[in-house]
């Protein structure tokens, strides 16, 4: 079991280095130095630090449980902590590093995933897209209301998960977070033609913002918005009532 | 005069009716905005719920105000803009108190007004030598006024003695300016840019003057300091009253 830590503003920037080098030379073994991980300047001890240990999380949901039983102590002072999530992004890298069949790390261009610097607006405003901060928060806003997306890989982004990620006004929204999985998802499986069709996903984020000058519409539960969707949905929506 | 502006019969809120400004987080922590509402006149029913959401390209947050008969602010920690930065818009709405979910009246696109005083954190360090004050610039668009802890109740010098204010805020806007203008080189058009609220300050105290936009190319940066000048020159006179102020704290110790 390690002590969780925290990385300082030198320590993010190493991480930024390491990932680049990964990046340019994919090596199956890579795995952050324990300076980076263990020692100033790079990184500090957090209060009351709780103990983890290094295993791998098959789903946001293996990943979220875990955290949040390891971390509810100290839940308050380390939900919005920018260099607590960044140390724990690289402390898991190697087995949350997504790979390819060679077993080679094949990284998304954004740092984020890994690592989120609290000063910079644009890093921060991306820490949705950080795999085990993402996973926890899902959890913990959205418990099993979310199931498709919990139940799927850390780094799985498929149109669903992306649109639910990049927008923070969505993540925050349980009855849109919601609704979209009605609409779009049946038995942990994407429906068909979900996407770009009539009625589909970004219609759906189209028609949000229009109803939204009317409505309170992220504001409303997932039952108040079916009824005031237009008839373009009901082919997903009875669709939706279909499901057992 | 009431406006409706659209066939659901929700009315705009003027922007008269809304007081919404930010203040500084405390040791580098997200500013904090406050609201206060004049509702009066408009006829909402009083159980309407009053909901507040800032947000800026893909980023929002939202906080819930209570009702229009009893307007309940959430308590600091919770305004504290922790999801949206400070260039963040703001949208006041008021929605019905029932099952639809329907907007009553709403104000779109608030900026919240804020001083250049207001906008710049403070923090006290003890490694300023015999320096009083000093511009941080290392977290990008986001100066700190460091002061130093060995002058006693510098922090509150800072904060409300007038002469202090009128000597030195017109120099920490001159300093920041420069720093963004002239040497970051930033856009003022991009509405991303972290010098937004800087930008938007200069802005509102010299309205009719394009910020210049100074490229990594251009060796020439005269016109952007004259610029520069005229801001500085405009907020010490309209925004602080630093010559008069000065004067009227002069004149009190000579008294």
């Amino acid at each position: 079991m390690t002590a969780a830590r925290e990385l300082t503003h030198e320590g993010i920037i190493e991480a930024r280095r390491f990932l680049a080098t990964v990046r340019a030379q994919p090596n199956p073994s890579a795995a952050p130095p324990d300076a980076l991980l263990f020692q100033p300047p790079f990184s500090r001890p957090i209060s009351n630090a709780p103990d983890i240990e290094l295993r791998a999380f098959a789903t946001r949901r293996e990943a979220a449980d875990y955290l949040e039983q390891r971390l509810r102590p100290i839940q308050h002072l380390i939900a919005d902590n920018a260099g607590f999530w960044s140390w724990l992004g690289m402390f898991y890298f190697a087995p949350t590093a997504p790979r390819d069949d060679q077993e080679q790390p094949k990284l998304s261009p954004l740092d984020e995933t890994f690592v989120v610097h609290r000063e910079e607006q644009r890093s921060y405003q991306r820490r949705y897209r950080h795999y085990l901060w993402s996973a926890w928060r899902l959890h913990q806003q959205h418990g099993d209301d979310a199931e498709f997306l919990l139940d799927q890989p850390l780094h799985a982004f498929g149109d669903i998960a992306d649109r639910v990620f990049s927008y923070s006004r969505i993540f925050n929204s349980a009855g849109v977070v919601s609704l979209i999985l009605a609409l779009y998802t049946a038995g942990g499986r994407q429906k068909r033609n979900f996407g770009r069709s009539r009625g589909g996903l970004r219609h759906l984020i189209r028609v949000l913002d229009q109803l939204d000058r009317t409505y309170d519409v992220y504001g409303m539960s997932v039952e108040q918005l079916l009824q005031i969707l237009p008839s373009d949905f009901d082919v997903w929506r009875r669709a939706t009532r279909e499901q057992p | 005069m009431i406006r409706h502006f659209n066939r659901t019969g929700r009315v705009r809120i003027l922007r008269e009716h809304v007081d919404l400004s930010l203040q500084p987080g405390r040791d580098g922590e997200p500013r904090v905005f406050n609201l206060s509402l004049s509702l009066g006149e408009y006829n909402f029913d009083r159980d309407a719920r009053i909901r507040v959401e800032a947000s800026v390209s893909n980023v929002s947050q939202r906080w819930n105000f209570g009702t229009v008969g009893q307007f309940t602010p959430p308590p600091d920690h919770e305004r504290r803009m922790t999801e949206v930065p400070p260039t963040a818009r703001f949208r006041i709405f008021v929605v019905k108190n029932d099952d639809s979910g329907l907007l009553l009246g709403a104000a779109d696109g608030i900026a919240p007004t804020q001083d250049a005083s207001s906008l710049l954190p403070i923090q006290e360090s003890n490694d300023l030598g015999e320096e009083v004050w000093r511009l941080d610039f290392s977290s990008v668009g986001e100066p700190l006024l460091l002061l130093n802890g060995e002058v006693d109740n510098i922090s509150g010098i800072v904060r409300a003695d007038a002469t202090f204010r009128s000597l030195v805020m017109p120099d920490v806007l001159r300093s920041i300016l420069l720093h963004a203008v002239v040497v970051e080189r930033q856009d003022p058009d991009d509405d991303q840019s972290p010098w937004n609220l800087w930008f938007e300050t200069a802005r509102a105290v010299l309205p009719n003057r394009d910020v210049p936009n100074l490229s990594a190319d251009d060796a020439d940066s005269q016109d952007a300091v004259a610029w520069i000048d005229d801001v500085v020159r405009a907020f010490a006179q309209t925004r602080v009253k630093a010559a008069a102020s000065y004067q009227s704290e002069i004149g009190k110790g000579a008294a």
